[in-house]
């Protein structure tokens, strides 16, 4: 078969690039026998077919490029995304400003009123670099007992970024005008559009962001926005049918902040930058330090948020509906899990539980909690109440022995070590540390055996830790939901009372009793369910009299696998470990199964800190004289 | 002319001499486009007149003039208002050697010389080459490089 002729000997008609079709062509010349010389690069025939493989190069890029872009499935260029997505009713997340809240007391002021300007700043800085945070609306205070206070009490939101004005006179004569704010990193959520009947005028008319058509009327003073071509955003008015239409000579007034996206998320410390009304004696209190501050929502988050949004319809009913609707609201989101009441432990009707990890930090701020359930309020069903979740981390201990082979590495056993010891931190980096994010046992050892190719295997058993604050001089219940099921084999498994070591497959950190606080105790399991607690005296444990508790292994009709209870536990003080001051008792247990499974708000992390990794040469591979005789392993079930 | 010079066959790439020595006949489009009288079909170009102006095409190349094959072209003409020294000429005749070798495998290049009429705002380039098909005949390509105005 000739080269460039598919099997039915016709011409092959679905290259694209430039050298596939001209050696098609030329393909197809070796079938005639009027002109010979196509082949040499020089002949004019070959400069003939570098026109044509040029323009059906050039024809077949274009029509590539045009199929592609017309589907929001394989658009490349964010203007057609963004297009796509405004045809599904869905406005791209803009850039976000880290907002903070602060209390600005004006301590030399005196008269009736005094005036903080939109645009007034406060600067801060982080990691040497100074950054600006702006009053984004006139605030008028009178005095209050004397003082004169902006923000009592919850503070002011001032924005990250340069507070900047747009003007526009409305030309009707101009088919082409558009009003376009020139400038990228706009927060758009700090904008407000107002206008002027004409440049003259003294008064100005505000209008507010719509957000769907329900509600605007012909006079509504309504401003419609979209994301234009090269990450611009375009404020457009009503017709005068839907939304209140701009009239000839109109100046349209933009203002918004220009931020730097998440740069001085974490600011913590504010200065007044000058007077406010004649006054600088000027005090800022951090109500919430900076947070929230993001980039333009990417491509590929469009292509996935706005066919979900489109699904939703701008209404939260089922979960997916949350989570495809939070991350618009607060763009921050690293990860979200969303469930409902019904699948809650217990029970609670009537309420739907979003967990959110921020990109920034743990948990986040009461403050953005708040306001992300006041903005839900438009979206969710009546009756239904969200609820907001921190995430609570179950942290996987593992305990790695590895065997290597010491002919083919000059790497040491404790190098080979602190190489498992650094993937095994950027696996839980990239594969853990999200909601729903499963710890798989097999791709995790699989893992380890490829950090080096002197490592020939690994035997690796797995514990898990979860931590709870004691309410410390008062006896309170506690209850710790591992939400996977405990190693339980028998009852009464591993029940041990010799030695020092704990019993069962629970142990915990040190702590003291309000009723003792001479010795530290610790919890163990009985291996039927009870946990005990006991203190160390010489050789020998000595254990409180009564147990302290339950754990129910295995999930069982109402009881949930994994549950660890305590009944009233009167705790004094707390032990350190990890080599730090702690506040917190670790519960740390042998799981069922392998594989761990995040539950609802749960998310899964390695402890890098508690990892164990131990390597011994292989001596079979090795070849050492004894190997085959004097080979050891390691046990694959926890001690 | 330098046609006196050799034992050569023609020296004109836009006149016609077809070889006898090979049965197979290379023939191309002529791209004058001037049409043939006889068959009123474009005319062709055939063989020692097909491969000269084969040449003389690589010649005038400048590199980046061909599709996607920027590799391809000497760059003679993209060296007008160049400083005509002796390395230009050196480049510029090793240039053309090797992309006659490269590109032209119908022919072996003998020599290549770079003539300056100063007075006259010309240079030109002779390129001396054996066709494989009949090497016992030197061929000329001469090209003229000349301000159009």
């Amino acid at each position: 078969m000739a080269a460039g002729l598919n099997v039915k000997g016709k011409m092959e008609i679905t290259e694209l690039d430039f050298d596939s079709i001209k050696s098609n062509l030329k393909t197809y010349l070796k079938g005639q026998s009027e002109f010979t010389d196509y082949d040499f690069e020089g002949s004019g025939l070959n400069i003939l077919l570098d026109t044509l493989a040029y323009n059906t190069h050039y024809n077949a890029f274009l029509a590539n490029m045009l199929a592609n872009e017309m589907f929001l499935d394989t658009a490349q260029k964010r203007n057609s995304v963004a297009s796509h997505a405004k045809a599904l009713g869905y406005t791209p997340v803009s850039t976000k400003a880290p907002t903070a809240y602060l209390e600005v007391q004006v301590n030399d002021a005196t008269g009736a009123n005094i005036v903080m300007p939109a645009g007034y700043a406060f600067s801060t800085t982080i990691n040497g670099v100074g950054y600006n945070f702006v009053n984004t609306t006139s605030r008028t205070i009178q005095p209050n007992a004397g003082l004169y206070v902006f923000g009592s009490g919850t503070g002011i939101p001032v924005y990250e970024g340069s507070w900047t004005t747009t003007r526009f006179t409305v030309d009707l004569n101009d088919a082409d005008q558009r009003f376009v704010i020139p400038n990228e990193g706009v927060d758009i959520s700090t904008m407000s559009v107002t206008l002027k009947e004409t440049s003259a005028s003294t008064t100005t008319t505000t209008y507010l962001a719509a957000t769907s058509l329900v509600d605007i009327t012909a006079t509504t003073k309504a401003y419609f926005i979209q994301e234009t071509v090269d990450n611009q955003w375009e404020v457009y008015f009503g017709d005068g049918v839907i939304g209140d239409a701009v009239d000839e000579g109109n100046v349209v007034i933009l203002s918004y902040v220009i931020t730097n996206a998440a740069a001085a998320n974490g600011a913590v410390a504010f200065t007044a930058s000058g007077a406010i009304s004649g006054f600088a004696d000027i005090t800022t209190t951090v109500k919430t330090s900076a947070a929230g501050g993001a980039v333009a929502e990417t491509m590929e988050s469009i292509k996935l948020s706005a066919p979900f949004s489109y699904a939703a319809q701008n209404r939260t009913v089922t979960a997916k509906d949350y989570a495809a609707i939070v991350p618009t609201i607060y763009p921050n989101v690293e990860s979200i899990s969303v469930w409902g009441g019904e699948y809650n432990n217990p029970a609670v009707y009537g309420k739907v539980y979003i967990s959110i990890r921020p990109k920034a930090g743990n948990t986040l701020t009461e403050a953005t909690k708040t306001s992300i359930i006041t903005t839900l309020e438009d979206y969710n069903v009546v009756s239904v109440t969200p609820v907001i979740l921190d995430p609570e981390t179950t942290k996987i201990i593992p305990t790695v022995n590895f065997k290597y082979n010491s002919t083919i590495t000059t790497k040491t056993s404790a190098n080979l070590a602190s190489l498992i010891t650094a993937a095994i931190g950027k696996w839980s980096d990239d594969e853990l540390e999200k909601h729903e994010s499963v710890f798989r046992y097999s791709p995790f050892t699989t893992m380890i055996d490829e950090v080096d190719p002197a490592i020939m295997s690994n035997i690796t058993t797995i514990k898990m830790s979860k931590t709870f604050k004691p309410t410390t001089g008062t006896a309170t219940a506690y209850t710790i939901n591992f939400e996977n099921n405990l190693y339980n084999p028998h009852s009464g498994h591993a029940a041990s009372t010799a030695g020092i070591t704990a019993g069962g497959i629970l142990s915990s950190s040190g702590f003291k009793y309000s009723d003792d606080t001479v010795n530290v105790w610790y919890y163990e399991d009985d291996g039927a369910g009870l946990i005990k607690a006991y203190y160390v005296s010489g050789s020998s444990k000595v254990y409180k009299a009564a147990s302290v508790g339950t754990v129910t292994y295995t999930t069982s009709g109402v009881l949930i696998g994994g549950t660890v209870t305590l009944t009233k536990e009167d705790i004094a003080s707390v032990e350190n470990y990890d080599g730090i001051a702690q506040t917190y008792i670790r519960i740390t247990v042998q799981p069922d199964s392998n594989d761990i499974v995040p539950v609802r708000n749960q998310i899964l992390e390695i402890d890098t800190t508690n990892l164990s990794v131990t390597g011994a040469v292989d001596t079979i591979a090795s070849g050492a004289s004894d190997a085959g005789v004097n080979y050891s392993t390691v046990s694959s079930y926890n001690p | 002319m330098a046609a006196t010079e050799y034992n050569t066959g023609f020296d004109d790439a836009q006149s016609v001499n077809n070889s006898t020595r090979d049965n197979f006949l290379y023939k191309d489009i002529s791209l004058y486009f001037t049409r043939n009288p006889v068959t009123s079909d474009v005319s062709t170009v055939t063989d020692i007149q097909d491969i000269k102006r084969a040449v003389r095409h690589i010649v005038l190349l400048n590199p980046g003039e061909k599709p996607f094959h920027p590799e391809i072209g000497t760059g003679v003409r993209a060296a007008l208002f160049q400083n005509f020294t002796a390395p230009i000429k050196a480049l510029l005749s090793s240039r053309v050697q090797e992309q006659l070798r490269k590109y032209e495998s119908r022919i072996e290049v003998t020599n290549v010389s770079f003539n300056d009429n100063i007075d006259n705002n010309e240079l030109t380039c002779k390129i001396e080459f054996n066709v494989r098909n009949a090497p016992q005949q030197t061929e000329e390509v001469d090209i003229f490089l000349q301000r159009l105005r």
